[in-house]
């Protein structure tokens, strides 16, 4: 051994994965002096689901890294599969520069090292053996190479060495409350037909054991896949026997069950696998003046199993906060902050899930579903293989139609005002819920309720401000109750069960939030709040009474519609003229008004869900059809044509119920559900004209529901136009 | 004690009339309304003659807690609540979660008749209990939970509405300051007191005396105060609890150990925390006799 080698940097990264490398390339990209080290030389193969969701790719083209991207698969859709059978598809809706792919994690890393190389980052191959500490303070590294050691000093040093992290075991320090972790593997298959460009996601898994966790097929290239499991494990959750078993025999299965649309799958090369993610919390993060990154400071979503692009995110956030503490030369660096705004999800949330759904496994064992009737994950699966293929990873009002409606009627401020606050307002509590809520808010009618309070308030002749953000809330959260309350399902299946506790979860709060959000109106609005919510309830029942006795009619719909969205939207216009400071009479005129608006909207929402994808989910009209029937253009289409109703009650398969919803769109359903919507926006604006208030806006409040289905389906060529042209 | 039962429906909709009536014809000790009586008196200085806001408030208490019950069965997959059939298990889980709303609505409505500031103390409840509801659902299953963390869930859960209770009581017998303060105290050791019991019993009580099975919370993956003492003194008991034992068993090794008894400690000490609070106020009788009635439950005397 020759003596040991020196060198010196201003900042050393351990680790050359992607959150090591993007942290190199961001802060020598700024003129750092960075040293990155790995244990490996590049290129090397990394255990991974090799899946890289439109938020990581956004984040690539963001950093200007897009070109390490070249070769990867492109991915349009995210089909779920449960029990074997096809659960759910989830068609890429965001932007297409930004869309999802796969790429080896061997040329991904590769491809990042290199360009961070490129940026002015040194590249050393080394493992630590020792962190230099002066003061407790961590100050460089000590590494044995090949044939030598080398001392690296630094000024700062950054932790991206993975899940298992040696750095931090080094420091003495494991992560307080081990066993919230997830354990993957992964194989190569060779199909002897061309793949399918899609995440495909399996749930259960087959062993029957191991109940919280799902199998992977993500295809690489055309011939070739990454096929793994995944799961969870958490104190008091059985886990497999051996994981590499469990892969084999979801091989076995796959190739059995899929095998006709997949193709004859030939493993190659040795499968790979480790521990990822657990209880990320923003105290792991810093330890000795040594700040972690990524999977290092437990970024992995173990719902998921997400973890490029937080690992990412943390990375740039900790690279950011470095070179502004460098510039101030101040020591103290708040890593907390740097990884809070990486959107990370919260590893313990994810545990409370696993458990209750281990507890509901147990419980129902006797109970597990084999019939047609096993397929209904409920909010939780679909919402984790939305986040597979959303464009970001929260929803933003202001990218929606509802954000052109905005504009054109001259409140978008106050929509981004309150895009910010429902998710201040909503992510202060519990992470898992604040998320699965969000996105109900997000899809739903809330919105426009939202923005009824502010036209309103407009309408009324006053300058809308923080309150009417604040009530806008209220009825935006408090539209999402019933339409979460309504997942609540009948059915005795773990699915259902851990789908309900959940749907109570979230509907309970999203109420708390409503409320806690509502400004102080007065008693008359208080009151008018509770019998909204009583009305809202109401109208869950109906519809749950309804489903089970398909005694769906005309009659029946609008009085569902009536307790719910009518409610709602009654609210809001009552809580937008209560915040001009209006008159009585033209509060309750209003208040009035706002129930037909309700109705119409709600019949224009209907129309739209029939017509096309969800924008914010992605929900397809057959899956529309399929869980929620009482639909005014369905009912309407099955009173011209009888046989739809039959039809409703026998289908089974994807393609029967995408073949009604065909059924449904021939007949005149839609034509005259369109008429009734705006026969109830005619009343609407009937009574809006009672109260004498400034016209234009109100017209343009009760012309919400046509602007919905002109703007909502096809896209827009129109300039937004300013309450100044309106008026 | 405040009658239910009397009260009429009012539904816009005859969809929710059979869970309304099963509901609130339940048998019920009226705990909370008790307090909230109770506290106005003592705010009040006087025992006779509260004004009418004070039953509309006792009432709409009630169901605030009314609403809580079938959220939480169909959470827990619950069939039985107090002795009798739980919601979810004889109308499905769908009315029972619409029912869950429709109290917490009328609630909310009520609240509102008994002013803004009732409405202002109503909605800082229904958002820790919601949030305590949160928690004990984050820790179900986890060997870890530690007594601060079941303290804090109770003290959100159950503490939360009892705390509602006693400070709307004070408010509407016009306590100010310092008075409020200590009612808002009372109501919250008492919640907790109250809740502790409520756990020692479930170990400890005869199934009928509770109307729920014995050992219910175990079941449910609730580990309650005596159980994490337990376990913090017998470490078979963990691996009994990851080996999925019955809950016979898990019972069974828990008496042997010293949780029940040091849960009830911590349980009186609460509601003589709750009397403290009080004991000063002239007319705190009525509150008084309630925190004897817990000490009495936990075969502790006065």
């Amino acid at each position: 051994m020759t003596a040991p080698m020196l060198d010196e940097a201003e900042i050393a990264i351990v680790g050359g994965g992607p959150a090591g490398s993007v942290a190199a390339f961001t802060l020598a990209s700024r003129g750092h002096d960075v040293i990155l080290i790995d244990k490996r030389s590049f290129p090397r193969d990394k255990a991974c689901g090799d899946g890289l969701t439109s938020s990581a790719v956004a984040f690539l083209h963001q950093l200007g890294l897009e070109q390490v991207l070249s070769g990867a698969q492109p991915i349009d859709t995210a089909r779920l599969f449960v029990d074997w059978r096809e659960y759910d598809t989830i068609t890429m809706h965001g932007s297409v520069a930004h869309q999802p792919c796969c790429i080896p994690r061997e040329q991904l890393d590769h491809a990042l090292v290199k360009m961070a190389c490129a940026a002015g980052a040194r590249l050393v191959q080394g493992y630590v053996t020792r962190p230099l500490q002066d003061g407790g303070n961590v100050v460089g590294v000590e590494l044995a190479r090949e044939r030598e050691h080398m001392t690296i000093r630094a000024r700062y040093v950054l932790g991206a060495d993975g899940a298992t992290s040696r750095l931090r075991r080094q420091l003495g320090r494991q992560i307080p409350r081990p066993g919230t972790f997830a354990y993957a593997v992964r194989r190569y298959v060779h199909s002897d037909r061309p793949l399918i460009p899609s995440f495909e996601i399996y749930a259960p898994l087959p062993d029957g054991i191991t109940n919280y966790g799902y199998g992977w097929v993500f295809p690489i290239g055309e011939r070739v896949a990454n096929v793994g499991v995944g799961y969870l494990s958490a104190h008091g959750l059985p886990h497999p026997r051996s994981i590499n078993k469990l892969l084999d025999s979801f091989l076995t299965e796959l190739q059995c069950y899929q095998g006709t649309r997949l193709g004859s799958l030939e493993p190659i090369g040795r499968a790979i696998g480790g521990r990822f993610g657990g209880d990320f919390a923003a105290e792991h993060c810093q330890l000795h003046g040594v700040i972690f990154v990524g999977d290092a400071a437990q970024t992995t979503d173990p719902i998921t199993g997400e973890g490029i692009d937080q690992a990412m995110r943390s990375a740039y956030s900790a690279a950011l906060m470095l070179d502004r503490a460098t510039q101030r030369s101040a020591m103290r660096i708040e890593t907390g902050e740097a990884v809070k705004c990486a959107n990370l999800r919260l590893g313990q949330n994810s545990a409370m899930t696993a458990r209750l759904a281990h507890k509901l496994l147990k419980r129902r064992a006797a109970q597990r579903p084999d019939s047609e009737d096993s397929g209904a994950p409920g909010p939780l699966f679909s919402t984790a293989a939305a986040m597979l293929t959303a464009d970001v990873a929260h929803p933003s009002l202001i990218t929606t139609p509802v954000g052109e409606l905005a504009s054109r009627l001259g409140c978008i401020d106050h929509l981004i005002a309150l895009d910010d606050r429902l998710r201040e307002e909503i992510q202060s509590g519990f992470i898992l819920a604040a998320e699965l809520l969000q996105r109900e808010v997000c899809a739903g009618i809330g919105p426009l309720a939202a923005l009824t309070v502010v036209i309103g308030e407009l309408a009324c002749g006053s300058k809308p401000d923080g309150r009417s953000v604040d009530a806008a809330l209220c009825v935006e959260l408090l539209c999402a109750f019933p339409a979460i309350l309504s997942r609540v399902s009948t059915k005795h299946t773990i699915y259902a069960s851990t789908n309900n506790a959940l749907a109570l979860m979230i509907g309970d709060y999203s109420l708390s939030r409503a409320l806690t959000s509502a400004p102080d109106l007065g008693t008359d609005v208080s009151e008018a709040l509770g019998e909204a919510i009583e009305a809202n309830s109401e109208g869950v029942a109906l519809l749950a009474r309804e489903r089970t006795l398909a005694t769906r009619s005309v009659g029946c719909y609008i009085d569902w519609a009536r307790l719910t969205s009518g409610a709602s939207l009654s609210l809001a216009a009552r809580m937008g003229a209560r915040l001009a400071g209006a008159k009585e009479t033209t509060v309750d005129a209003l208040g009035q008004a706002g129930e037909a608006l309700g109705i119409a909207l709600q019949i224009a929402e209907d129309i739209l869900a029939l017509a096309r994808p969800d924008l914010v989910t992605g929900r397809q009209p057959w899956r529309v059809l399929m869980e929620d029937y009482l639909q005014m253009p369905v009912i309407l289409a099955a009173e011209e044509e009888p046989q739809i109703t039959s039809l409703l009650a026998g289908v089974k398969t994807r393609t029967e119920w995408e073949g009604l919803v065909d059924l449904v769109m021939s007949t005149g359903g839609m034509e005259r559900a369109r008429e009734m919507c705006r026969e109830y926006a005619d009343n609407a604006k009937n009574m809006a004209a009672k109260t004498a208030e400034q016209g234009t806006l109100l017209e343009a409040l009760c012309d919400l529901p046509s602007h919905c289905l002109t703007l909502f389906t096809e896209p827009s060529h129109t300039q937004p136009i300013s309450p100044a042209t309106l008026a | 004690m405040i009658e239910l039962a009397s009260l009429s429906a009012e539904l816009r909709t005859n969809v929710l009339e059979d869970v309304w009536n099963y509901a609130v014809g339940a048998p019920s000790r009226r705990a909370r309304s008790r307090v909230l009586l109770s506290a106005e008196a003592a705010a009040r200085g006087d025992v006779g003659h509260p004004c009418a806001r004070v039953d509309v408030a006792a009432v709409a208490v009630e169901m605030f807690h009314l609403a809580t019950l079938p959220h939480d069965d169909v959470i827990d997959d619950s069939d039985t609540r107090r002795g009798m059939v739980s919601l979810p298990a004889r109308y499905g889980a769908p009315l029972a979660a619409a029912a869950g709303g429709l109290f917490f609505g009328r609630a909310l409505t009520l609240f509102a008749r008994c002013g803004q500031d009732a409405v202002a103390i109503a909605v800082k409840a229904a958002e820790r209990v919601c949030a305590g509801q949160m928690l004990e659902l984050q820790d179900r299953y986890d060997i870890a939970r530690t007594p601060a963390r079941c303290v804090e869930a109770i003290e959100g859960k159950t503490a939360g509405m009892f705390r509602l209770a006693a400070e709307l009581g004070a408010m509407l017998g016009g306590a100010e300051g310092t008075v409020r303060q200590q009612l808002g105290l009372y109501g919250m050791a008492l919640g907790i007191g109250f809740q502790l019991i409520d756990d020692i019993l479930d170990l400890t009580g005869e199934a009928e005396q509770m109307g729920k099975p014995l050992g219910n919370d175990l079941d449910k993956g609730n580990y309650t105060l005596p159980v994490i003492y337990a376990l913090e003194e017998c470490p078979k008991l963990e691996s009994l609890l990851r080996e999925d034992a019955s809950t016979d068993r898990v019972v069974t090794k828990v008496l042997e150990t010293d949780g029940i008894a040091r849960a009830s400690i911590d349980a009186r000490a609460w509601i003589l925390q709750a009397k403290d609070a009080v004991k000063e106020f002239p007319e705190s009788q009525g509150l008084l006799t309630i925190a004897d009635g817990e000490l009495g439950r936990l075969g502790v005397g006065t």
